[in-house]
């Protein structure tokens, strides 16, 4: 618990908008957006955006019944220094009864078969951590968590390069 | 036969559709989330219900982003396929749908065909009768 209070905050962001299904695309860009600077893997940027999106969607159909223009979601999106990032997506819909049971891979409310009950399961698959509380008639809160890998790799790959080119230029020096 | 549906204004996704002996061929471009399957679900249906086809081959190559919402748009249509007595199949889901499809166990239950350096490759249940498939309709 200490080291998460430690935890240096670089960069926080704020948001709400109306609980309609066209927010869906909205939510998830604009959280990707503020990772941008953190020069993220492609796969990672994928992960967030598709977490995000599940749990903005649950909000809208469930929370919200299939959308409401007069209700809310919020998400707080916060990085980290240690290149960490935490959302928290909260909704003040209908909350969720049993929480371990709507967790569970293929559980859905639906009988139409157009639903796959996926949802949870690509939010722990995509993040390192998928925290959820609800208060039934209160709403439910979702807490994603996820460490992305260092640059090291990166810098360590450009760095060859760059002492490649120098060795070749080096070498050509040394011809003259 | 080549048609261009345009969905509402949303610039949501977009489908193709092309239809030559029994073979309806739709291809999906742009993101597939909870908005935009119902308009998709809409677009795709009145093309099987019009064309009736005997194979649904939706292509994926085009698609940016999707989420579980997709996983249960083709779970739907697959099942409409099955109620019409058609063959329904997945063509070329780039490797982020790949991995939703294989993460729900889905691209077991039905066919999608990659094409792999070259070569075409099937998985699900009629992966074997694919390739036959494919020889007759030449």
């Amino acid at each position: 618990m200490k080291a998460s209070q430690k935890k240096i905050v670089v960069n926080q962001m704020k948001t709400e908008f109306r609980a309609i299904s066209e927010n869906e695309r909205l939510a998830r860009t604009l959280v990707c957006a503020l990772l941008a600077p953190l020069d993220v893997t492609v796969d990672e940027l994928a992960d967030v955006r598709c977490a995000v999106s599940e749990a903005v969607t649950n909000s809208i159909v469930h929370g919200y019944g299939g959308g409401c223009a007069d209700r809310t979601v919020y998400i707080l999106t916060t990085l980290y220094a240690d290149r960490s990032v935490k959302i928290v997506i909260r909704d003040r819909g209908v909350g969720i009864a049993d929480v371990d049971a709507a967790m569970e891979p293929l559980f859905t409310t639906d009988k139409s078969g157009e639903r796959s009950g996926m949802g949870f399961a690509i939010m722990k698959t995509f993040m390192d951590s998928v925290r959820v509380r609800s208060t039934p008639g209160l709403g439910t809160t979702v807490e994603l968590k996820k460490t992305f890998a260092p640059l090291a790799a990166q810098e360590t790959a450009e760095d060859v390069q760059t002492q490649t080119l120098f060795a070749e230029e080096r070498a050509q020096e040394a011809f003259v | 036969m080549h048609t261009q549906l345009q969905d509402d204004a949303m610039r949501t996704p977009n489908v193709q559709s092309e239809y030559a002996s029994g073979v309806l061929t739709l291809t999906v471009s742009g993101d597939i989330d909870h908005h935009c399957a119902a308009s998709l679900r809409t677009s795709v249906d009145r093309e099987i219900y019009y064309y009736r086809p005997k194979l649904v081959l939706l292509h994926l190559g085009d698609v940016t982003f999707m989420d579980s919402a997709g996983l249960g748009f083709f779970m739907g249509r697959y099942q409409l396929c099955k109620t019409l007595g058609c063959a329904f199949r997945l063509v070329d889901p780039p490797e982020r749908v790949m991995r939703i499809l294989s993460l729900s166990g889905m691209d077991r239950k039905l066919t999608v065909e990659k094409v792999y350096r070259g070569e075409k490759r099937s998985t699900g249940p009629s992966a074997a009768e694919g390739i036959k498939t494919e020889e007759e309709r030449i």
